[in-house]
């Protein structure tokens, strides 16, 4: 894993799509983490200080948001880019007000967008985030 | 005066001079009678003549009658000015006499009753007493008469105007008043053989057969039964005429043989005069009492006829019901004749359940004299049929003319046919009313309920009592979606009875029962139009509860079961994304292109699930309008770049009006995207190969338009109102595609009617569509909602 590689924390328990995005996100030049729960993704998520962090919502164990609003209790947590990338729209009231005070930096809706863009928002991440 | 004198009409002066030669003629016939004084007759017929002439003709016949005079005694005797004195008397004796009549004896009726033929009598008396006292007098003082026979030449004067006016009046005025010209031969033969048997006991009489005058009274008097006054008046003449020749010729009971012949002429005078007067009060009498009768008999006739020929019947019945007449009618009603029914019972006629009641209606009716009282019951027929009669009683019982109970009897049955007919549907009506599972709900123009049914009453929690005549607006408080009360303003109620326009279910309505809990309705208010204007409402209305939640978990559904068909189609898209990519290495052009279909189809899946979510969404009211200052032409470029594969695919031809600054405007993008979308989509979907494509848009100084025309397959007429209905599909466009889900136009109204607009469209089957959008330019009002379109 090369230093000047940004690390991408990927949650998801879907195992070809955590495939899918692992293969794209590293020929894209980033380094990647897997996770395939809310626990393990919040372990690996405070041991590790990935750069991004992409989140699934639906996921055994611990859902991704749960996950989020825990991460942003942490010190370094409170401040890491994360990408909510789901197939759940924002629908309910509790989503709507998790995603107000977790403030994840965008909502995806999978279907919706093309990995081309998951990288592309990756990217915004990081130039937004002071290095 | 007026009535002394006549305008000189040929007429008139006709009249005048052949009155002015009967008179004088008569007069001079008179006065070849006159012994005791050449100017004194015992026959004077001309004093007759004047007053018959003044009540036919009035008294402008007056010179007639003085020239006359005049003339007569000029030619007689004496000088002008006794000829002048004594024509003066015997005009002014017409003159009175006329005036007397005319006053008090019945005017030209003075011979039709017994009193006034006596007035007539006693005026006669009285007149000609002027003129033999004028006539005299002028006499006396003109030296023709000696004071010794001045009684005897006034009372001979004065008997022989008596005599004429008796006679011969009657005889001229009844024959010239008011003619008949009818002629029954019959009459006339009767009349002809009572004027032969008056001449023949005349003459029997008079000419000394049987010297008795007084068998002449009974011919006469007989005849009065038989005829009239004109006819009795001819006998009379005829009698006067017999007797007086006789008399003259020395013939009869009055023969001068042993007196002088102005004494017996005196004594036929008296006679005839005692004749005249008897026979003209008797037939006089006659008359009246044969006028009486005919009075009488056509009045009863007519009764008689109005009871007979009345479609009602009409019953006398006494006390215990026993009927004493019945019209003919009866026959008709009950198939009984009168006779039949004369002396039976008439409650044996009602059939039995309806016997009790009409002999309490009898007895009440019975017990006070002058009551009515109007029943309706069935009654037997004679052929044993049943039918419905309404009857009438009225007690006449203590009425002399009377003396039963009157009954007006009529057949009903036809109307009592259609009543239980009507009654029976309006039971029904009410049945069907009552097991309506809707509320139904009618209202005055004031908004009063006037009707509620059943389903009602249980839905709005409250009981008919209460409802009715309450005020809707006021006893049923309307909520919105947010538990806010709605204003009596904005009630449908109010709306209505103000512009007289159905309306139909506002989505999101719930009404308040009387317990304060609420339910969601939907409803249809019409108004009540009478003439057109609204004369009350009525509201159909039925509680959603059921559906609004089983809409909501279809809803959820649908929501649920896209979140979980997303997750399979975004690995295939990712998947091929990367395939097509050539990221992991070339791929053969065929193999490109079977993916890519593939691709495409896994696109077109997503879009459906993002469509059935949009859908579910605005089903629910959820959905969130945010508004962004939003470049319109940049939106429709963008759009129109994400249909370019699909675009070049079919080759159509674009084209696109659009102005090159147009005002920037507060919209949704993400709204604004999805009508554009989905009219965009269709127009290319719809459209036909080569054809084109067309994109305008427009504005005024309110709204923009977008318009999307196309040159396609276009829509049905038939279909052209089911065309925004959710799922609907048209039979061509079925054909002419498979793929299409049904819902964008639906989309795209909701969305557009949400945010303020527009939309309409025209078509023609074969020559393609178009489509307006109309939106506000002052922007589309932000609406907080939980969910986004996307």
């Amino acid at each position: 894993m090369e230093a000047s590689k940004k690390i991408v924390l990927i949650v998801e328990d879907e195992l070809p799509m955590l495939q899918v995005l692992k293969d794209k996100l590293q020929e894209s030049g980033f380094a990647t983490f897997q996770a395939r729960d809310g626990e393990e993704g919040l372990q690996l998520s405070i041991t590790q200080h990935p750069d991004v962090i992409l989140l699934d919502l639906l996921m055994p164990k611990m859902d991704g948001m749960t996950m989020l609003t825990k991460l942003r209790q942490d010190a370094w947590g409170k401040n890491v880019p994360v990408i909510v990338l789901t197939n759940v729209s924002a629908d309910t009231d509790a989503t709507l007000k998790a995603i107000v005070t977790t403030q994840p930096a965008f909502y995806l809706v999978k279907s919706d967008v093309k990995l081309e863009q998951v990288v592309e928002k990756i990217q915004q991440v990081l130039d937004r985030k002071p290095q | 005066m007026k009535f002394l004198v006549s305008k000189l009409s040929f007429s008139y002066l006709s009249l005048l001079i052949i009155i002015f030669f009967v008179y004088t003629f008569a007069g001079k016939l008179g006065l070849s009678f006159a012994y005791v004084n050449a100017s004194a007759s015992a026959i004077w017929p001309p004093t007759g003549i004047a007053i018959a002439i003044f009540l036919l003709y009035g008294l402008r016949m007056w010179p007639a009658i003085f020239i006359g005079a005049f003339i007569v005694n000029l030619t007689t005797q004496g000088t002008i000015v006794t000829s002048l004195g004594i024509a003066l008397g015997n005009t002014l004796e017409g003159v009175i006499a006329y005036i007397l009549i005319m006053r008090f004896a019945n005017g030209v009726g003075v011979f039709e009753k017994v009193g006034s033929v006596m007035r007539f009598s006693l005026t006669a008396c009285l007149a000609t007493a002027v003129a033999a006292t004028i006539g005299v007098a002028t006499l006396f003082f003109g030296g023709y008469t000696h004071p010794g026979t001045i009684t005897s030449v006034w009372l001979t004067w004065w008997l022989g105007d008596l005599g004429g006016a008796l006679g011969v009046t009657p005889l001229i005025f009844l024959w010239l008043y008011n003619v008949h010209f009818g002629i029954n031969i019959r009459r006339v033969g009767e009349f002809v053989l009572f004027l032969l048997l008056v001449a023949g006991v005349s003459e029997f009489v008079f000419f000394g057969a049987l010297p008795y005058p007084y068998l002449c009274i009974p011919v006469l008097v007989f005849g009065a039964f038989r005829f009239n006054q004109r006819e009795e008046a001819t006998a009379l003449f005829v009698l006067a005429a017999i007797s007086i020749w006789s008399t003259i010729h020395g013939l009869g009971p009055y023969n001068p043989g042993a007196r002088d012949l102005t004494h017996s002429l005196l004594l036929i005078q008296f006679f005839l005069i005692t004749s005249a007067v008897t026979v003209l009060t008797i037939t006089a009498a006659l008359l009246e009492r044969r006028q009486t009768k005919s009075a009488l008999a056509s009045s009863e006739e007519r009764f008689r006829a109005l009871i007979e020929k009345s479609f009602d019947a009409i019953i006398l019945i006494d006390a215990t019901s026993k009927i004493l007449y019945a019209s003919p009618s009866i026959f008709r009603i009950l198939g009984y004749t009168p006779e039949e029914l004369q002396g039976t019972r008439g409650f044996d006629l009602v059939i039995p359940e309806d016997q009790k009641m009409t002999m309490e209606t009898l007895s009440k009716i019975v017990l006070k004299p002058g009551a009515t009282q109007t029943i309706e019951y069935r009654s037997t027929k004679k052929d044993g049929n049943i039918i419905w009669v309404e009857v009438t009683g009225t007690n006449l019982l203590f009425d002399r003319n009377v003396g039963s109970v009157v009954v007006n009897f009529r057949d009903i049955t036809e109307r009592k046919m259609s009543e239980d007919i009507l009654s029976q549907e309006k039971a029904e009506d009410e049945a069907m009313l009552a097991s309506i599972g809707e509320g139904i709900m009618a209202t005055d123009d004031t908004g009063r309920i006037s009707l509620v049914n059943d389903a009602a009453c249980e839905m709005l929690g409250r009981s008919r009592k209460d409802l009715i005549g309450a005020s809707v607006v006021d006893t049923i408080p309307m909520q919105d979606k947010m538990g806010k009360v709605v204003p009596v303003v904005d009630r449908p109620m109010t709306k209505v009875l103000k512009n007289g326009k159905t309306i139909v279910t506002s989505p999101d309505n719930f009404y308040v029962r009387a317990d304060k809990s609420t339910f969601p309705v939907q409803f249809t208010l019409s108004p009540i139009l009478l003439k057109k204007k609204v004369v009350g409402t009525v509201e159909v209305f039925r509680d959603i509860t059921q559906e609004a939640a089983v809409d909501k978990a279809k809803t959820e559904f649908v929501s649920l079961a896209s979140h979980q068909l997303r997750t399979p189609l975004a690995t295939i898209n990712w998947y091929l994304e990367r395939l097509l990519d050539k990221e992991l290495g070339t791929l053969k052009p065929s193999q490109e292109k079977y993916l890519d279909e593939v691709y495409h189809a896994s696109q077109r899946m997503v879009d459906l699930i993002n469509t059935l979510l949009n859908v579910s969404r605005l089903d629910l009211g959820t959905f969130a309008i945010e508004p962004e200052n939003v470049s319109l032409p940049k939106i429709i470029e963008d759009v129109l770049h994400e249909y370019k594969r699909e675009i070049t695919s079919k080759k159509l031809i674009v084209q696109k009006k659009i102005p090159k600054t147009f005002p920037r405007t507060s919209a949704d993008p993400k709204l604004i995207r999805i009508i554009l979308q989905n009219l965009l989509s269709n127009a290319i979907r719809y459209g036909s190969e080569n054809g084109k494509v067309s994109i305008v848009l427009t504005h005024d100084e309110k709204n923009y338009t977008i318009e999307v025309k196309d040159t396609g397959i276009g829509i049905p007429k038939k279909d052209h109102n089911k065309i925004f209905t959710k799922m609907f599909r048209s039979d061509n466009a079925k054909i002419h595609d498979a793929g299409g889900n049904g819902l964008g136009l639906y989309l795209v109204k909701t969305i557009v009617e949400k945010t303020g607009g527009k939309i309409w469209f025209a078509s023609e089957m074969g020559h393609g569509s178009t489509f307006y959008v109309s939106l506000p330019l002052s922007g589309m009002k932000k609406k907080i909602g939980v969910k986004q379109l996307r």
